[in-house]
């Protein structure tokens, strides 16, 4: 009983932690870089959605689009006025796009703590009540949590596979040169996923603001999972990260199970490195070969 | 080479008299961290700027070496150097053990999995309350000196910054220090030219992890206390900071930035609250507009100097 009620559990904060995933490794993918300031992208969704809730008292799904909205545009603005001039004025530019991600991370950490305090802030539920199956009860809110992530690993999904733009990306991803001698815009396919990914981790932020609060340090968490799940799924493999997060979110949830709560990210991610000592470029790749096997039988 | 010996001849004049001249206990503080920043950040940079191998979890080497030299010394008495060179030891072996899986991964999977150790290290330290009592941190470390005076420590830091320049500097100038940048530069290339590129990595992560150990057990019988967070990734990200700030990948760059860190720190002390805010737009900012650090932005500025006249 109690172990299948932690599998449900582990699902569902499973998908978001794919979700959390999935926009960290679309830009380590395309643009090779480890973002830092990712985790505070997540921060100021959490903050915006606590006070577009709490404060203007504004619907989920309007907070939602509007905190989406934001962060793009940030994360856009972040790409077009710091990334790309180091960009432009270094060959070899992962490192320094890194140490420019760290900067921003600490600026952003400090300036919301000047603006909003220390403390720990939040809203009790988006919504109260619980579904009891018999064999296992899941509430209302964790519900909701789990088709948002869904619906939105499903849109990213389409997003890429059938769009023009989700095309160049991949483009991007697999082959750099290759893509600008195709005629791709390198520069707006930058802008724009660094906006898209930032608009990916804005729904954790609203999402699991009631959980796990808002406080400016807030970004160590997500970013933590979404270095986790990117590792696990293979750098820069979509797929993969969406299987990362979810085996991520079981095994922490078993961990602090019958383990240790205490010991919940410790055990996750020394899981994480035995994964890693068998299959060294992720699961992603072997995942998608095993299904190619599938597909051709 | 004349020359060299003069400028060496004139810093280590400068370092003998200094505890004379500021007498200030804060103030040689502030250099005696200095310098064993300078070192962390050099061997970090041996590591990143020379192998082109990021290790995001530096900071739990130096947590390793400092709670295995506290804890030997405090539970078996041995004697301190031989403390603190265990440490180093033991921090070197675990550096060696935790590339081996990494050996087979791309460069960026590399930092994670460092990271993740890191993190991993931070919570055993934190949860194992038995052995380091956990939050509350270590205390009662026998210190290196019996005297209150900082002056021992000072010259001991900054012997010890000596010895590992030049023990680096040798290392460089080697036929490992080429075979390293070789592999840094072209992978593939290095192991067609008879490079056992797995070995390089090996053993100069080893290096660079047992200097972290053993600076961390410097550090624990200086200080006298030593917490968990020791091991946070902000210590890896400070000393990386210092080392991108002085110049990676150059010889003098992470001692300059190591320095210019720890003192622009204390300078803007004053503002308090904002001194964090100003040190991450100090780093976005050097990044921007000196790409190569202040070495690379100094030479830049004699050539400008030069060209003028």
């Amino acid at each position: 009983m109690m172990f299948l009620q932690q599998i449900v559990n582990g699902l569902i904060i499973g998908a978001m932690y794919s979700v959390i995933g999935v926009g960290f490794t679309l830009i380590f993918g395309i643009m090779r870089i480890l973002n830092f300031a990712y985790g505070e992208f997540y921060m100021l969704a959490s903050y915006g959605a606590f006070l577009a809730y709490s404060e203007l008292h504004l619907p989920l799904w309007l907070v939602l689009i509007l905190t989406m909205a934001t962060l793009f545009g940030m994360g856009a603005m972040t790409e077009r006025t710091l990334i790309k001039p180091v960009r432009e004025r270094t060959s070899d530019w992962s490192v320094p796009v890194i140490m420019v991600t760290l900067g921003l991370q600490i600026v952003l950490q400090n300036l919301v703590l000047l603006l909003a305090g220390g403390t720990y802030q939040g809203v009790s539920a988006y919504l109260l009540g619980s579904l009891d199956l018999g064999w296992v009860i899941v509430s209302y809110e964790r519900l909701l949590i789990l088709g948002v992530s869904v619906g939105c690993l499903v849109g990213t999904w389409l997003l890429i596979q059938r769009t023009q733009f989700g095309l160049a990306m991949l483009a991007v991803s697999q082959n750099r040169e290759g893509a600008i001698l195709s005629g791709i815009n390198l520069q707006r396919v930058y802008t724009l996923s660094f906006g898209l990914s930032a608009a990916l981790v804005a729904i954790p932020g609203v999402m699991l603001m009631p959980l796990l609060y808002v406080y400016p340090t807030v970004g160590h968490v997500p970013i933590m999972k979404a270095f986790a799940v990117t590792l696990l799924g293979g750098m820069g493999n979509i797929e993969g990260a969406i299987l990362g997060g979810i085996i991520l979110g079981i095994s922490e949830t078993m961990a602090s199970a019958y383990i240790s709560a205490l010991m919940k990210d410790g055990v996750a991610f020394a899981f994480m490195i035995l994964i890693l000592i068998f299959y060294p470029s992720g699961i992603g790749p072997y995942f998608q070969e095993i299904r190619q096997k599938v597909i051709r039988q | 080479m004349r020359q060299d010996i003069k400028v060496y001849a004139v810093l280590l004049f400068l370092i003998l008299i200094f505890p004379f001249v500021f007498r200030n206990e804060y103030f040689l503080h502030l250099f005696i961290l200095g310098a064993l920043y300078a070192q962390l950040a050099s061997y970090w940079n041996l590591l990143d700027g020379y192998l082109g191998l990021i290790n995001f979890g530096y900071a739990a080497y130096i947590g390793i070496g400092a709670y295995t030299s506290a804890l030997t010394a405090i539970h078996l008495s041995l004697p301190l150097p031989i403390c603190i060179l265990l440490g180093g030891l033991l921090a070197g072996m675990i550096g060696v053990l935790l590339i081996i899986p990494c050996l087979r991964m791309v460069t960026f999977s590399t930092a994670i999995v460092t990271l993740a150790f890191g993190e991993i290290a931070r919570i055993v330290a934190t949860s194992w309350t038995g052995l380091t009592k956990g939050e509350m941190g270590l205390w009662g470390i026998p210190p290196l000196f019996p005297s209150q005076n900082k002056i021992p420590f000072f010259y001991l830091s900054f012997g010890l910054l000596l010895v590992g320049s030049i023990l680096l500097k040798r290392l460089l100038q080697s036929r490992l220090g080429l075979a390293m940048m070789a592999v840094r530069e072209d992978e593939t290339a290095a192991l067609t030219s008879g490079i056992e590129a797995n070995h390089v990595k090996l053993l100069i992560s080893g290096i660079s992890c047992f200097v972290a150990g053993i600076m961390g057990g410097f550090y624990a019988h200086y200080i006298l206390t030593i917490t968990p967070g020791l091991f946070s990734l902000g210590y890896t990200i400070q000393i990386m900071a210092m080392s991108m700030l002085g110049g990676k990948g150059t010889f003098l760059g992470p001692i300059l930035g190591a320095f210019a860190m720890i003192l622009l720190g204390e300078g803007f002390r004053f503002v308090e609250d904002y001194r964090l805010l100003i040190y991450g737009l100090l780093i976005i900012g050097t990044v921007m507009v000196f790409p190569t650090g202040l070495v690379g932005g100094m030479a830049r500025l004699k050539k400008w100097v030069t060209l003028k006249r």
